[in-house]
């Protein structure tokens, strides 16, 4: 491996995504084949690359590349281990939501538009995952944005536009309060790449308050996309998009953009010690907690299946954050692994629930009696997911849920262990109900809108297929922990690099 | 002994290491066994069957598992797998009665696990990351975490005040699954009581007296509860959860130091229990099925008298065992070990006047179902093939005490005539007792007998907590602004040119002060 | 080269008027060799440093004096390549607009008159190019046709206002002074009641043709009267000619109370412009009303950076006034030649027209969304660079919490009017038909603008150089 291209790796898995993603915007509508192997040639590049370079930084290396922006900040690329962690995730969960979405939209208009800001999101999502100094970040943060807002309002219809403003206003204002943060710290201390202990301790006696404004500028900023409690009000609106999109957006892009934002801004901007000292943890961490518990407590009372899951968002979300804002090792594994396990399970539920709607025309809870004998499939999958979520045992969630609650003990939060079984009772609360209906009510009438999609199947095979997948990822995921190809023991690694800078 | 560490997570493993293991792996295994063999002739025209076969399997391999476990997390797999999928066999019927009775048990499953889980969590942080029951012995307790365990493992053992679901879901259940429920599972508390809590540790000791006394409770409720209720299978739950209640005695005996001489008798007592119970239950369902021949008694008073600790069988040497433990136990002031040993001797009274009831609740079923339709009829191959099965668990029960090492002598010790009086009085007085009762007609007024508990209503304000209807939602703002705008456009000036040169003019002015 | 600059469109302007059937050829000639040479002067210049150049060999003081450096060669590309954008896309829509033959000559005089206004360091002669380049704004928009007569009347009453306004000042100041020059009058400046009110009197008269709140009146109505191209290019340049004029005024010629007394009302007016500016805009009813209120919002941003420039004397936020500009200049021509499109084939001035445009028009629409991205001020684009300077320069100052929230919620403002066409455009429900087959050449035309003013965070640390260089 000659050392010139390496460097452009980074670019390279940005633009996997993205050429195919402008090319399929010239496509015109019939051009279903060229469109479908576009998309897939686009998925296996990426998939190939990452794993080139998920092998070199697991050997030790850091990839870099960099493009003169503003002064003193760069537009980086940087590929380390924690960015390898969301990316590897978006890739695989592209590849599932691709081919779910090829399923979920045979025959309906307007598919190279969806498919091309499809890949520009996965796109912009990728290049924040990689982006390495804040400026970048902000950046992808802003492009998602703009990438993600057609895909909400995809169906054109009042509602999907009303939620499409919604969201619009939500993220628009916080990445502008990003902006403003971002362009507070670097007036500070510059935009430096993201380095492990963070770079803001040289000036943390002197300029206290202006970094806390910083720092709670820029939270509010990720705190929009992932949906900490006062900024959460788009992600339930935002449920008329289509089931792939909305699988993508509560699942991993994102969500998980403002999550992962977090995290680099705690651990590589701010640092543990400077948090520390600037007391900053607490206050992110209780907000995180509130906003665990609020998501449950909300999911209760909704009848829409993906509005419940919405808001379970909502609430799941909030342990990565509780996680990070522990400053503990074990918490912050637990927080990482979190990430990428909610995301899988999450996006589970959402393919389920679109398996429901397209088949059977099921949108709200009370109609899904005796579902599981008519679709087993989609039903194991959902029962694994929203066992998942709960925190059973053996499932991808019991680990992140394990570590977080290790993590609370060992850095003194018994408080938020009580959290964590509180929600854990709320998430059994909210998921129970549906799986009992599932599995022990018997069908009542006819289903609203049923469809046969698939001779043998329950239904398409591209629609069970990506589900099926994710949800053997939970088990497995949850299984071999300890193996060296687990999540867990990425977020280790992560924890380990992140933890000893010193 | 099988090494998971490297796949799972560290300290991984299953085997049978230790003889409290493997003797409750053999008699949970017999007993699952034998109630799916039980179940082949009793379900084979139920609805659902497959859906019964799944649950039922996997609630046997979290059973099995949890006992096999060399760690707590697989243990901990094991036990939610167990409780959940028992949830499958709870709701199996699906009237009205198996829901509710499966939503308070889900309900309760799901917080114990829960609190289970925190305490898991808090061990396993004491422990410094370690996981299997080797390294836990080692590491002191604290209070809470003894409370979280206590709990969270109570509620699945079943003794007061933890006992509530019991009553509800054993009755609901199909026979053999309310066998195993009885049996099998809610030993798994019991044995994560004794896996979790290191014996020996000194904030344990504190527990230990109060535990004992919880115990005895227990046992008494267990019995007075059941005499107000009429059905069969209601009765023996509580006799569960009397019987849960020695054996919460027994566990906190193993708390102590003088654990390697306990367990035995811990494990004689739940090997025995579980046989007796899952025979009982088994029998209760053919019962309530068909009208059944004569010599059919046999298999409910082998059982019964078996739990009644008659002289001769596996209960007298359990029971003596337990006495003699009791009295060597060193004891706080407030209690005396006299006492104990006396309470002891009403609980035996008590077991004898519940299993009374419950004959005659049986016979009551049994005249019911004649007079509906008819004498027993030829008995079918399935009445056979359950039978069967009972025999099997009353074979297995007559051979316990003899020729099993740590029951033999125990056994042994009571054969002696002081023994057997000891043990066969308080059968004689409930003889006497219900024979007096029956003579003079003592009665509670009707009302009190079958009630419904009051857990259920528990239940069903916990469901609509749960599930409510609509929440608070942030109150929107209506406010009509349209109006106030147009109110505003109309003060725009129509003259464009007039009005700005007059505001150039003003502005002049105005800097003019400014400046 | 500068000479070259001025006489070519002069040059154009006469043979157009004498050959007329080529005159889109003549234009279009003109303005494509005159951005060749702009962007030469502009290297030439970044290179040498500032170049002066006196009409007729005339000694200093007499003679008309110019002066190129680099910001006034930025916007002299900047006004000729918009130019050439411009007249391609009314060229290539020629047979459908119908855009009267006046259009070629005029604008090719107003390209001239900003020419020489970007390079004027004198009072009179800049005085000379804003008269010429109000009134060829004024027979610009009144191309339209009857419907633009009365707002192109009442454009150039209060054009002929502030220009009046400014000469009065100017002759104040020639009365005191004796010189029209401004680095002359800088160096004998005395702030008394005479320099006041001469300062007065222009920036009054300046604000009221820069359409500077509470002075904008006459804008929405002219510039939304206008035929496309034209508004295309009143929006984005020539309210930007007094602007220009106002900042010499302040930053050079003005002392150092006078511009501390005077900041905070620029800043306020800034800000208030980007309120209502952008208010106006969230509830117009027509989609070129739209664009043109949210040209007087974000000739507040100017505003708002020459007063916070006047209060801190910080060489960023001064790159940021231009960047503004700029980022401003290539949006707002790309906005209004999408709307433009888009209204011709859609057929209609209302915003609900815009309805499904997403499909029916993508590629314009897709101009119009990326413009607007700049108006907002996303990242990667010109907007952003220049809201990013003027943070930088803010939070430098130390303590300031009121500008940078308040930057947040106009740029709210603005993400709000933008998105507000953008979502009305993926409205599938009942989507409006276009009257004919929609042009692909024009909506690339107005794309073009919108992806430069992206391409500029491509050259943003030059940029942020030069310009911030031009304030020392």
């Amino acid at each position: 491996m000659s050392p010139f291209w390496l460097s452009y790796l980074p670019l390279a898995i940005i633009l996997s995504s993205l050429l195919p993603g402008l090319i399929i915007f010239t496509l015109k509508e019939q051009q279903v084949k060229l469109r479908i192997s576009l998309n897939l040639l686009g998925v296996t590049v990426k998939l190939i690359l990452v794993l080139i370079m998920w092998q070199a930084v697991k050997a030790g290396d850091i990839f870099y590349f960099s493009v003169p922006f503003l002064p003193g900040a760069d537009l980086v690329l940087q590929g380390d281990a924690l960015s390898l962690l969301f990316v590897v995730l978006s890739s695989v969960l592209w590849l599932a939501t691709t081919i779910y979405a090829i399923g979920y939209l045979e025959n309906s208009p307007l598919r190279s538009r969806f498919f091309g800001y499809f890949s520009l999101c996965v796109s912009a999502t990728v290049g924040l995952a990689l982006s390495g100094n804040l400026v970048s970040f902000l950046l992808f943060y802003e492009l998602l944005t703009l990438a993600t807002f057609p895909l909400v309002v995809h169906r054109g219809t009042p509602q999907s536009l009303a939620a499409g403003r919604r969201y619009l206003a939500y993220t628009l204002g916080g990445g502008l309060l990003l902006l403003t943060g971002v362009a507070l710290l670097h007036s500070l201390v510059q935009s430096p790449q993201f380095v492990p202990g963070g770079y803001v301790s040289a000036v943390v006696s002197e300029h206290s308050g202006l970094l806390q404004l910083a720092f709670g500028l820029m939270i509010a900023g990720l705190g929009v996309k992932a949906a900490l409690l006062p900024l959460h009000g788009w992600l339930p609106q935002a449920m008329v998009a289509p089931a792939p999109v909305s699988a993508l957006l509560h699942a991993v892009a994102v969500v998980k953009a403002g999550a992962f934002g977090i995290i680099r801004l705690v651990y590589d901007v701010f640092g543990v010690e400077s948090m520390q000292l600037l007391q900053l943890a607490e206050p992110l961490m209780l907000l995180a907690a509130a906003t665990i518990l609020y998501g449950s407590w909300r999911a209760l009372a909704q009848q829409d299946i993906k509005r419940r899951l919405a808001y379970s968002t909502i609430s799941q979300v909030s342990y990565i954050t509780v996680g990070v804002a522990m400053l503990g090792p074990l918490a912050a594994v637990g927080g990482l692994v979190h990430l990428v396990h909610q995301g899988v399970m999450k996006i589970t539920l959402f393919f389920c629930a679109g398996n429901y709607a397209e088949t059977l025309g099921v949108h709200k809870i009370n109609e899904l009696n005796g579902a599981g004998r008519r679709m087993p499939l989609t039903s194991v999958a959902f029962t694994l997911g929203a066992l998942g979520m709960i925190g059973i045992p053996p499932t991808a969630g019991f680990i992140s849920k394990w570590y977080l609650g290790l993590g609370a003990v060992a850095s003194d939060n018994q408080l938020m262990l009580l959290v964590f079984v509180f929600s854990g009772l709320l998430n059994a609360a909210y998921f129970l109900p549906i799986i009992y209906r599932l599995w022990f009510l018997p069908q009542r009438g006819s289903w609203p809108d049923e469809q046969r999609l698939s001779a043998r199947l329950e239904t398409h095979w591209m629609l069970l297929l990506p589900m099926l997948f994710t949800a053997l990822l939970i088990i497995l995921m949850g299984l071999f922990a300890s193996t060296g190809i687990s999540p867990l023991s990425w977020a280790e690694l992560i924890v380990e690099r992140e933890f000893s800078y010193d | 002994m099988i090494d998971l560490s490297p796949w799972l997570w560290p300290g991984a493993g299953l085997g049978l290491v230790t003889e409290l293991q493997q003797v409750w792996w053999y008699f949970s295994l017999s007993l699952w066994l034998v109630a799916a063999a039980f179940s082949l002739a009793f379900m084979a025209k139920a609805a659902h069957k497959r859906r019964y076969w799944l649950f039922f399997g996997l609630s046997f391999a979290g059973n099995m598992l949890l006992i096999g476990a060399l760690d707590a997390i697989s243990f901990y797999l094991g036990f939610s797998v167990m409780s959940l999928s028992a949830y499958g066999l709870v709701v199996h019927s699906g009237d009205k009665t198996a829901r509710r009775a499966g939503r308070l048990y889900l309900q309760l499953a799901i917080i114990g696990e829960l609190l289970l889980f925190a305490a898991l969590i808090l061990r396993a942080s004491a422990a410094d990351g370690q996981y299997d029951w080797q390294s836990w012995q080692q590491v002191p307790l604290d209070h809470l975490t003894i409370l979280l365990t206590i709990t969270g493992l109570g509620l699945k053992a079943g003794f007061w005040p933890l006992h509530i679901w019991l009553p509800q879901a054993h009755p609901a259940a199909p026979a053999p699954a309310s066998a195993v429920l009885s049996g099998a599972m809610i030993k798994a508390g019991v044995l994560g009581l004794v896996m979790f809590l290191p014996a020996g540790d000194p904030l344990l000791q504190y527990w230990v007296p109060y535990m004992v006394c919880l115990g005895f409770f227990s046992a008494g409720f267990g019995v007075l509860a059941s005499l107000l209720y009429r059905q069969p299978k209601v009765i023996l739950a509580y006799s569960s959860v009397s019987q849960v209640g020695y054996i919460l005695i027994l566990v906190a005996l193993a708390w102590t130091a003088n654990a390697a001489a306990v367990l035995p008798v811990l494990i004689a007592y739940a090997a025995h229990h579980a046989f007796a119970k899952g025979a009982l239950f088994l029998f209760a369902g053919v019962n309530a099925k068909q009208p059944l021949p004569g010599y059919w008694q046999l298999f409910f008073w082998l059982p019964a008298l078996a739990l009644m600790a008659i002289p001769l069988s596996g209960g007298a040497a359990i029971k003596t065992g337990l006495k003699s433990l009791l009295s060597e136990m060193s004891v706080p002031g407030w209690l005396n070990t006299d006492i104990l040993t006396g309470l002891l001797t009403l609980g035996a009274l008590l077991t004898a006047l519940l299993f009374l009831h419950l004959a005659a609740a049986l016979r009551q079923q049994q005249r019911e179902l004649t007079s509906r339709y008819g004498l027993a009829p030829a008995p079918g191959f399935a009445l056979y093939w359950q039978g069967a099965c009972l025999l099997v668990l009353l074979l297995v029960l007559i051979w316990l005490p003899w020729q099993w090492q740590p029951m033999q002598q125990l056994s042994l010790q009571t054969l002696a005539w002081p023994k057997i009086w000891a043990l066969s009085f308080p059968l004689f007085l409930a003889v006497l007792l219900v024979y007096i009762a029956r003579w003079r007609q003592w009665r509670l007024p009707a009302t009190y007998y079958d009630r419904n508990s009051a857990v259920l209503l528990w239940s069903l304000w916990l469901k609509r907590l749960y599930q409510p209807q609509r929440q608070w939602q942030a109150p929107r703002l209506k406010f009509n602004w349209r109006a106030a705008e147009r109110a505003l456009n109309r003060l725009a000036p129509a003259n464009v040119v007039s009005s700005s040169a007059l505001l150039l003019l003003i502005m002049l002015l105005a800097g003019a002060a400014f400046l | 080269m500068m000479i070259l600059l001025l006489v070519l469109p002069l040059l154009s302007a006469l043979l157009m008027l004498l050959w007329p059937r080529i005159a889109p050829l003549l234009a279009l000639f003109s303005a494509a060799a005159s951005s060749l040479l702009a962007l030469q002067l502009l290297l030439q210049v970044a290179e040498q440093g500032t170049r002066y150049w006196l009409l007729a060999g005339w000694p200093s003081g007499l003679a008309i004096a110019w002066q190129a450096d680099t910001l006034s060669c930025l916007l002299i590309l900047l006004s000729t390549v918009l130019q050439l954008l411009v007249g391609l896309y009314a060229f290539a829509t020629r047979s459908r607009d119908k855009l009267s033959q006046g259009f070629w000559p005029l604008s090719t005089l107003l390209q001239l008159s900003l020419t020489a206004l970007w390079l004027s360091r004198d009072l009179f002669n800049l005085y000379v190019c804003l008269e010429l380049l109000g009134l060829v704004a004024v027979a610009l928009v009144s191309l339209s046709g009857r419907k633009a007569i009365k707002p192109a009347f009442n454009y150039l009453l209060l054009s002929l206002f502030g220009s009046l306004c400014y000469l009065l000042g100017v002759v104040l100041l020639y009365g005191a002074y004796g010189l029209l020059d401004i680095a002359g009058l800088a160096s004998q400046w005395q702030a008394g009641w005479l320099s006041n009110s001469a300062l007065l009197l222009m920036s009054l008269g300046l604000m009221l043709k820069a359409a500077i709140w509470p002075l904008h009146a006459w804008l929405p109505a002219a510039h939304a009267a206008a035929p496309a191209p034209v508004s295309a290019l009143l929006s984005a340049l020539v309210v930007k000619g007094p602007l220009f004029i106002l900042c010499l005024l302040w930053l050079q010629l003005a002392s150092t109370s006078q511009a501390q007394a005077m900041a905070p009302l620029f800043a306020a007016a800034g800000l208030a412009a980007l309120l209502f500016g952008g208010w106006s805009a969230l509830r117009t009813p027509f989609a070129k009303n739209l664009v043109a209120y949210s040209t007087v919002a974000q000739l507040g941003y100017a505003t708002l950076a020459l007063g916070l420039m006047l209060t801190f004397d910080q060489p960023l936020i001064f790159a940021a006034l231009w960047l503004f500009v700029l980022a401003h200049a290539l949006a707002k021509a790309a906005c209004f030649l999408a709307i433009g499109e888009m209204s011709a084939t859609l057929g209609g001035k209302r915003l609900t027209i815009l309805k499904g445009a997403s499909q029916t028009m993508p590629l314009a629409m897709f101009a119009f969304a990326v413009a607007g991205g700049s108006l907002i001020g996303l990242p990667p684009s010109g907007g952003f660079l220049a809201k990013w300077a003027l943070l930088q320069g803010l939070w430098l100052q130390g303590e300031q919490l009121f500008w940078p929230l308040a930057l947040v919620f106009a740029t709210l403002l603005s993400a709000a009017y933008v998105f507000r066409v953008v979502v009305l455009a993926f409205d599938r429900a009942d989507p409006v038909a276009p009257d004919f087959a929609p042009q692909l050449v024009p909506q690339w035309l107005a794309l073009l603008p919108a992806l430069a003013v992206w391409a500029m965070a491509l050259f943003s640390e030059p940029l942020l150089l030069l310009l911030r260089l031009e304030a020392l």
